[in-house]
């Protein structure tokens, strides 16, 4: 049991009753919302291993309430603001626990990739010798370079922070996930303080949310900040730092290289490098010069995401195996197709292949 | 201290041709021939990956030893004559044996060589009071019993310590609450190359006998001893992590830095060194306050700890273009103190004369002998201090109305203090606007 997932660690709000009765509560609580969350995501595609699913809930219920709080401080009118302190700390992640389903795919899959970028990062240092540097610090950077892969660093630790359900991280989410959960935040408060009953209160919560949205800043999260990094390194040392960084355990800066080098945005690049098919993780490990026993690492460090831990080494000495038959020209194509515009890809497969 | 890699060599089929004795220890464990294939599995296992894909492969290992773990960092890198196998950070940890009673119940520590704590397996709700801090020594947390007055001294882990020996019935006490009492016991650590790398234990809470219990002695300080205890280790701690932090950023140690993040650190950590000081000063102010403060009586020469001193504050000094004209070398001058005890003095003196001297003035410090009597003047060019405020001065947290320059107030409090508990005095000749001329006066040691 993880510390998210450990009641015990959680501050009590509201409620009654002995410590036991609490833990129970809690216990059949965190039961029932993972079994939802898993729920969600049963029909899904993407493969939502536990530790996705732990690490999801936990950047969720913190951001959540990170939000919540945001918005509370910035609802102006006294009795909006009364009726959602009477509500009181953690109410919207708790009431997000039971609508699972007001989040969209996209946010959800959105918070997979963070998920798994922190599962990573969590376990960084017990993936190399204790007492031995990561191997981006044994690289020489120019000052502009390490300054961004500082900043980006911070960013990072605030994913990996102790799993307590009913912290605060900072929502340091793109734009559209954080208009996503931001506006689910909202209808959450607005249903816990009964809008039907006084549309001034709903009005009130409205105003602060757009206040919220409209003060979010996508340029300080930690995607951007791995952006920023990567466009400061010059292009021949794109592939070492991409390979150092793998090696690390650090996605974001290895995905925001792989942008710069491949033009296929973040996102796509961790959501290939989790993917359960491996020809996308061959073609960008090629297109990032990546050697075989970085490659072995990498497969290594993400096997738990994309189901190769259960053939354990068998599968990673195939992946790399295959890997050496992954030529440039191959990883050529499947970036030509992976960036290629959705609705594009979508009509020329249509071609010559009549509905 | 990073133990050195236990290392082997293999030939292309995987057997071994060289490996280090406890890799050698371990394949015999396992069943496996002196010169036979790797018998360890999950070492065969890695060797038989960089066979099949002639990549180096690295990554950690537990391997059982016996009733032990043993946790390692394994390397394996295939070369023109096969695979050379380094074995990294070697952990042996064995499992806590419930069968073995009373004794080893209670909760679990750990600590490194310098018998700092590495992990301890209890929180604050189990103890039922804060448990020790990674990093923390055990001695700062724990205060070891000595055997009572009736029995012959005795400190269990102190000779096991020595003997690189397990032990047990270590009698302790809460630093922070001397009314909890603990049974130690512990077996050491040791890497393969035979170094001892910590201790690792169990604390059995027991009820503290009232009659051995440490009474406290009437106090005139501030604090209660418990409180300054208390304070001492609440604050040493997270003051010398904030220390070693902001100067490991200030210094660009583990990369380059924009020159103005360097210097806020730099700041930072200049702001640590006075709050250590000032609980350096508040930690003396304990110790010289109570009944029983007995300096040392040893030979010093005092000649040579004015120049000790100043060399500590040359850099303070060489930032404001300050000289210090310490005693020369041949001068030798004998003085019954603790030579700890005198230096911080100086210290003290001769900093507070570079705090106050004006930028590219001189410092002197002179020691004569007279009447059984070796004095160590500091004389600074100053702006001088009032008569009325000579005996003021000595006050503790007096300032004379100045702050913000890094004084705690106590540091002449103190000196005077540590000065007379050694026979001795530390007195002042000042006049505004004429510098000030502190003098060290010590019992020679002649004078017996």
């Amino acid at each position: 049991m993880t510390i998210g997932n450990d009641p015990g660690r959680e501050r009590t709000h509201g409620g009654g009753g002995g410590a036991s009765a609490y833990l129970a509560r809690r216990l059949i609580a965190d039961a029932r919302h993972s079994a939802d969350l898993a729920a969600l995501t049963e029909g899904a595609s993407l493969r939502w291993p536990g530790r996705l699913l732990a690490e999801t809930r936990f950047h969720l219920a913190a951001m959540v309430n990170a939000i919540e709080l945001a918005i509370a401080v910035a609802v102006t009118e006294p009795q909006a603001r009364a009726a959602v302190e009477a509500l009181g700390p953690g109410y919207a992640r708790s009431a997000i626990e039971r609508e699972p389903g007001l989040l969209s795919p996209d946010l959800l899959a959105h918070l997979r990739r963070r998920a798994a970028v922190a599962a990573l990062l969590r376990q960084a240092d017990v993936m190399r010798p204790r007492g031995t540097p990561p191997a981006l610090a044994g690289l020489a950077l120019e000052p502009p370079q390490a300054d961004a892969l500082a900043a980006l660093a911070m960013a990072e630790q605030g994913w990996c922070a102790p799993m307590l359900l009913d912290a605060a991280m900072r929502p340091d989410l793109p734009a559209e996930p954080f208009h996503d959960l931001a506006w689910s935040v909202a209808a959450l408060l607005v249903q816990g303080c009964g809008q039907a009953a006084d549309p001034a209160v709903t009005r009130a919560i409205a105003q602060a949310a757009e206040s919220v949205v409209a003060h979010h800043d996508e340029g300080q999260g930690a995607i951007a900040l791995a952006r920023r990094f990567a466009r400061s390194v010059p292009p021949a040392a794109r592939p070492a730092l991409a390979s150092a960084a793998l090696a690390d355990a650090r996605l974001l800066p290895f995905a925001a290289l792989a942008e710069y080098e491949t033009g296929l945005p973040v996102e796509p690049v961790i959501e290939a490098l989790l993917d359960a098919d491996e020809t996308p993780r061959h073609a960008l490990f090629r297109l990032m010069q990546l050697d075989d026993a970085t490659a072995f690492r990498a497969a290594e460090l993400l096997a738990p995401f994309t189901g190769a831990a259960a053939d354990g080494d068998e599968a990673l000495a195939r992946f790399v195996e295959s890997y050496r038959l992954h030529d440039r020209a191959a990883a050529a194509q499947w970036l030509a197709r992976a960036t290629k515009p959705r609705a594009l890809a979508d009509k020329l497969a249509l071609i010559g292949h009549p509905r | 201290m990073i133990a050195l890699p236990v290392q082997a060599l293999l030939d292309a089929e995987g057997r071994i041709v060289s490996a280090a004795e406890p890799l050698r220890a371990l394949q015999k464990q396992a069943g496996g021939a002196a010169d036979g294939p790797l018998a360890i599995p999950p070492l065969a296992a890695l060797v038989h990956l960089a066979r099949r894909l002639a990549i180096p492969i690295s990554r950690a290992v537990e391997v059982a030893d016996g009733a032990a773990d043993i946790g390692m960092w394994v390397e394996v890198r295939p070369i023109e004559e096969g695979f050379a196998l380094a074995i990294l950070d070697w952990q042996t940890r064995r499992p806590h044996d419930p069968a073995v009673g009373a004794e080893q119940a209670g909760w679990v520590w750990q600590v490194d060589a310098h018998l700092r704590f590495d992990a301890v397996e209890a929180d604050a709700a189990t103890l039922g009071h804060e448990p020790p801090r990674a990093g923390d020594p055990l001695t700062a947390y724990f205060q070891l019993d000595s055997g009572t007055a009736e029995t012959a001294f005795a400190m269990p882990l102190v000779e096991a310590l020595a003997l690189r020996a397990p032990f047990s019935g270590q009698s302790a006490r809460l630093r922070a609450d001397g009314a909890i009492a603990y049974q130690l016991s512990g077996e050491p650590l040791i890497d393969p190359g035979g170094a001892l790398t910590g201790y690792r234990g169990h604390a059995l809470r027991i009820e503290a006998p009232a009659d051995d219990a440490p009474t406290p002695a009437p106090d005139a300080s501030l604090f209660s001893p418990a409180l300054a205890q208390r304070l001492d280790q609440a604050l040493r701690q997270p003051i010398g992590r904030i220390i070693a932090h902001a100067s490991t950023i200030s210094g660009q140690h583990e990369g380059p830095l924009r020159q103005d993040y360097a210097d806020y650190a730099a700041d930072i950590a200049a702001a640590g060194r006075h709050l250590m000081a000032l609980v350096d000063d508040l930690a003396d102010l304990q110790a010289t306050e109570r009944p029983d403060f007995a300096p040392l009586g040893e030979e010093v020469d005092l000649a040579v700890v004015p120049r000790r001193a100043a060399s500590l504050l040359k850099v303070r000094a060489g930032a404001r273009r300050i000289r210090i004209q310490a005693p020369a070398l041949d001068e030798r001058l004998l003085a019954r103190a603790e030579y700890r005890r005198v230096l911080q003095i100086l210290v003290n003196l001769i900093g507070n004369a570079v705090r106050y001297s004006p930028p590219e003035s001189m410092i002197w410090v002179r020691v004569d002998e007279e009447g059984g009597r070796v004095r160590a003047v500091v004389a600074d060019q100053g702006a001088g201090i009032d008569p009325a405020d000579h005996e003021r001065i000595f006050e503790r947290f007096e300032r004379l109305g100045r702050s913000g320059d890094g004084g705690s107030g106590l540091g002449l409090y103190l000196s005077r203090r540590l000065a007379r508990a050694m026979g001795g005095d530390v007195t002042l000749e000042s006049a505004p606007g004429q510098g000030a001329r502190f003098t060290l006066d010590l019992p020679a040691l002649t004078a017996g």
